[in-house]
């Protein structure tokens, strides 16, 4: 699988309700509404003190396309696995 | 990171030594140029010149003859947009189609297999009647709620004029297909916004995706809203991103089309629809069938106030003046209506006018569409000069016609030379289905 690695990226802490997991949300500059939605395997990953939805981050990791993950829901968006969280604050 | 879209597929151009001899490999060429934004049929139907000289009367008359794209021919409109791609992929500027053109027109463009340049999502609506509503409004810079419906119904009516979609506001926005708010930060739906400058608005694909949210757009409340054009350091202007986010609402991916409503970029105000803009929802709505589509000469404008005009003349069927400088103005059409043809009721879909500036220094800055007394559709702050021969205005909610259509243009002069300050009206019409 595609692997992309990001590092040092500011994003917004998301829950997802409908696969009850959260997601790290980052927008792609100089856009209307382009962003990337990481969705996070396990909640152990997320240090506890940062899984609150809208909760600024900055985290270095690895993200991967996985055909298991849901579709796309708005414009713009694309769905990424984290497969590897290295640090997040 | 670039975003992997589907692209609609396209057959490939067959080789030809020169000019294509086969009709079909002109319509390909043809709809390939409309494609990318260099072919026009309205455009070229009524012939369009750019920098067009002020000329006296006769050769204006001339000028305002038709040129026609002829599917399956090497017509003239076709050789200049032809000609006008090679221009911009530097090439021999020949108007024909040599190997090279067609090898350009064959290559890959910005990686993607395919040359239809806008993206659908998959899902669309199995309505073509839909509603919307607002949970909340902004305050911004002056906006209201009035101000701001105005501002929406005008982003979706860009939409209404080029499909069978309506759009009617509903004000139990639970019970819409489109709700829309304005929210900062997490507001529920698993995608929080991020504050000022990054994600202006989202909204969300059509159904079954996303369940009670599909179709709903969002609009970042840490952004600063306006209608005003233009817009001001920092300020965002909503019936773009609206239109952006709405084209979403009904199935449309970004486009690779820079200048289409559905790039990804905002680059400031955009009231308008591109033409990949209207390939792209008219592949997933189609068009509509026109019922009638009754017409009006420019001579028959009325003028709201004539002492602001420096010179009004009429020449054959159009009209052409000079505004004072710094002067606005109001100029009317009434149209002669069938409201009803085979006992049903007609209804409006948009307005077209017909007209050209000769410089920025004469503006259309509004046009408002009323069916007798009551104001149907607004499109505002629009910024129009130069050639807009076959300009649509859409009505969003294409209301049953009752009393017969007015249009209104709100336009404005500045200060510039007398040639600057000068408009031409050539005709308006309107589409009206069943």
């Amino acid at each position: 699988m595609k692997q992309n690695t990001v590092e040092n990226q500011p994003g917004i802490i998301n829950f997802r309700e409908d696969i009850q997991k959260f997601s790290i949300s980052f927008h792609q500059k100089n856009t209307i509404d382009s962003q990337f939605t990481c969705i996070v395997p396990d909640s152990g990953m997320i240090p506890q003190n940062l899984q609150k939805p809208g909760t600024k981050v900055v985290f270095t990791g690895v993200l991967v396309k996985d055909p298991t993950l849901p579709p796309p829901r708005m414009g713009g968006e694309q769905v990424y696995l984290l497969a590897e969280l290295r640090s997040i604050e | 990171m670039s975003e992997v879209v589907e692209k609609k597929s396209s057959k490939k151009l067959k080789k030809a030594e020169y000019v294509p001899q086969k009709s079909s490999d002109v319509k390909e060429l043809q709809k390939h140029l409309q494609l990318f934004g260099y072919l026009n049929p309205e455009d070229a139907a009524f012939g369009v010149e750019e920098n067009r000289p002020p000329q006296p009367e006769e050769s204006a008359l001339e000028s305002l003859k038709t040129s026609f794209i002829e599917p399956g021919k090497m017509d003239k409109a076709t050789v200049e947009a032809l000609k006008k791609y090679q221009e911009f992929h530097g090439l021999d500027v020949t108007g024909k189609l040599d190997r090279k053109t067609l090898d350009e027109l064959d290559q890959k463009r910005c990686g993607m297999p395919d040359l239809g340049e806008f993206s659908t999502h998959g899902n669309k609506w199995s309505t073509t009647s839909l509603t919307y509503g607002f949970d909340n409004y902004t305050t911004d810079n002056g906006l209201t709620p009035a101000k701001i419906h105005e501002a929406i119904a005008q982003a979706f009516a860009m939409w209404a004029a080029e499909t069978p979609l309506s759009f009617r506001r509903v004000n139990n926005s639970a019970s819409a297909d489109i709700r829309i708010k304005f929210v900062s930060g997490a507001h529920g739906d698993g995608s929080a916004f991020d504050g000022k400058g990054g994600v202006l608005a989202h909204a969300y694909y059509p159904p079954p995706n996303s369940g009670a949210l599909a179709g709903d757009a969002h609009f970042d409340g840490a952004e600063s809203w306006t209608i005003n054009i233009p817009t001001g350091s920092g300020k965002v202007d909503l019936v773009t991103v609206a239109a952006h986010e709405f084209g979403h609402s009904l199935g449309l991916r970004h486009s690779n089309v820079n200048g289409s409503l559905m790039f990804p970029t905002y680059a400031g105000p955009m009231r308008y629809l591109h033409a990949d803009d209207i390939a792209g929802i008219r592949t997933i709505y189609g068009g509509y069938s026109i019922e009638n589509a009754p017409w009006i000469h420019g001579t028959s404008i009325q003028v709201e106030y004539p002492e602001r005009l420096e010179r009004i003349t009429r020449a054959g069927f159009y009209t052409y003046l000079y505004g004072k400088p710094n002067t606005t103005n109001w100029f009317h059409f009434a149209l002669p209506t069938p409201v009803i043809k085979d006992q049903k009721r007609l209804k409006v879909v948009c307005a077209i006018l017909r007209f050209r500036t000769f410089s920025t220094k004469a503006m259309v800055d509004h046009v408002h569409i009323y069916d007798g007394y009551s104001k149907i559709a607004a499109h505002n702050n629009l910024s129009l000069s130069g050639d807009n021969w076959f300009k649509k205005f859409g009505v969003a909610h294409k209301p049953y016609v009752y009393w017969g259509l007015g249009i209104s243009i709100g336009v404005s002069f500045s200060n510039g030379t007398l040639n600057e300050r000068r408009m031409d009206f050539v005709s308006a019409g309107c589409d009206l289905i069943n």
